[in-house]
């Protein structure tokens, strides 16, 4: 058995951002853990992860799909080109669980597809950690992690990061392999 | 920002359930949470529960429903009176999201129902996770939670206890608006020592 100081915030939102990633840099360090994933709109996140972890053999950055820039917040190429210069590979992609084709289902045709339904059963945790698992597996489909090896993901409630979480990675058509083993950070509203 | 000491367990099991309900004692009085639910197959979490925390106003035991008892287990007797008699209240109805007409359907026909989808979501957390939001659900449907009220929800892996969530409860009608607060308490993997 571990105890581990886990950090639970009064509210959700990027103020949480560097408690975030330090609960993940410390547990990263205990834990030996070496590839994060974090979801980063415009590149800020990510590029902060990299410059707090430098030790990280993989940063796995994962943008909107572009289908959302115009709605929210598209990457922003200064800030990407500085994190990738400091090891942070991007991946913008199809997302894994929501706001993809089962969305349009939904929006076009009501009803609630399977997948929405997992997205919604992840939001009763809290939002980032519904986007945390799904920049996981995006990041696994992309071929950009070690899938052998434990992984810290991290996500926030619109912007910056709230929740991170050590999971044991999985593609999206293994979903139900994924474990989570330990949330980190997370807010409790 | 509350920092919590959590327990992560390294295997699921019985064996994690005195530090799992340590942990909900611990977090309950620093919240000042007094109602409790366990999920509890022959009564001997909840009574164990019960005696750890007499302080609870309200602690609910839930058992598996009558059509699993020959699978699994039926509660025990002579546990439950005890259990009662230190103030837990038994509940023992339809399961919530696991086990009742959704698995008979897939049972059946195939498919994966929506409840099922629900559950097997929160299995990608641990089994207790899933069983303690059903039973929380449970309790709610019940009438014997205060719902304006945060609550501590215990669960296990077979037998026992090894996760334990701060939880705002919901009506089953309404789950979406369950809201899973903390985590104090989590095995890292699904394999029982």
């Amino acid at each position: 058995m571990m105890s581990v100081s886990v950090h639970y915030f009064e509210k959700p939102g990027p103020k949480n951002t560097e408690a975030t990633l330090q609960a993940v840099k410390a547990r990263a360090g205990e834990l030996g853990i070496k590839q994060i994933v974090v979801a980063s709109n415009t590149g800020r996140t990510a590029f902060a992860a990299a410059q707090l972890m430098p030790e990280m053999a993989r940063i796995i950055g994962v943008t909107e799909a572009a289908g959302w820039w115009g709605t929210d917040t598209p990457p922003d190429p200064e800030t990407i080109a500085q994190a990738e210069a400091v090891g942070v590979r991007f991946v913008t992609a199809t997302h894994g669980l929501m706001g993809a084709v089962e969305w349009a289902m939904q929006e076009t045709f009501g009803g609630l597809p399977p997948v929405e339904l997992i997205a919604r059963t992840y939001y009763t945790v809290s939002s980032g950690t519904k986007v945390a698992i799904e920049c996981l597996l995006m990041a696994a489909d992309a071929g950009l992690l070690a899938m052998h090896e434990d992984a810290i993901t991290i996500a926030g409630t619109g912007k910056g990061a709230d929740t991170a979480m050590v999971v044991k990675p999985t593609f999206s058509n293994k979903f139900f392999d994924l474990r989570i083993r330990e949330f980190l950070a997370m807010p409790r509203v | 920002m509350a920092e919590v000491s959590v327990k992560y367990f390294s295997a699921a099991g019985a064996q994690n359930t005195a530090a799992t309900l340590e942990a909900a004692r611990a977090r309950a009085q620093q919240l000042g949470i007094t109602q409790l639910v366990v999920a509890t197959s022959t009564g001997k979490t909840a009574l164990h529960a019960a005696e750890l925390m007499p302080e609870m106003k309200t602690i609910v035991g839930v058992t598996l429903a009558a059509g699993h008892w020959e699978v699994y287990v039926a509660p025990d007797p002579d546990l439950v009176v005890e259990a009662e008699q230190k103030g837990v209240k038994f509940l023992t109805g339809v399961h919530a999201l696991m086990g009742s007409v959704a698995s008979a359907i897939q049972r059946k026909f195939g498919g994966l129902p929506a409840e099922e989808i629900i559950a097997r979501t929160y299995y990608t957390i641990s089994q207790g996770t899933k069983v303690a939001v059903e039973c929380m659900l449970m309790a709610a449907d019940a009438g014997l939670l205060k719902m304006d009220e945060d609550i501590i929800s215990v669960a296990g892996t077979g037998t026992g206890a090894d996760t334990a969530i701060v939880v705002k409860p919901c009506f089953s009608n309404k789950f979406f608006e369950c809201r899973v607060r903390e985590f104090l308490a989590l095995p890292r993997s699904d394999s029982e020592s």
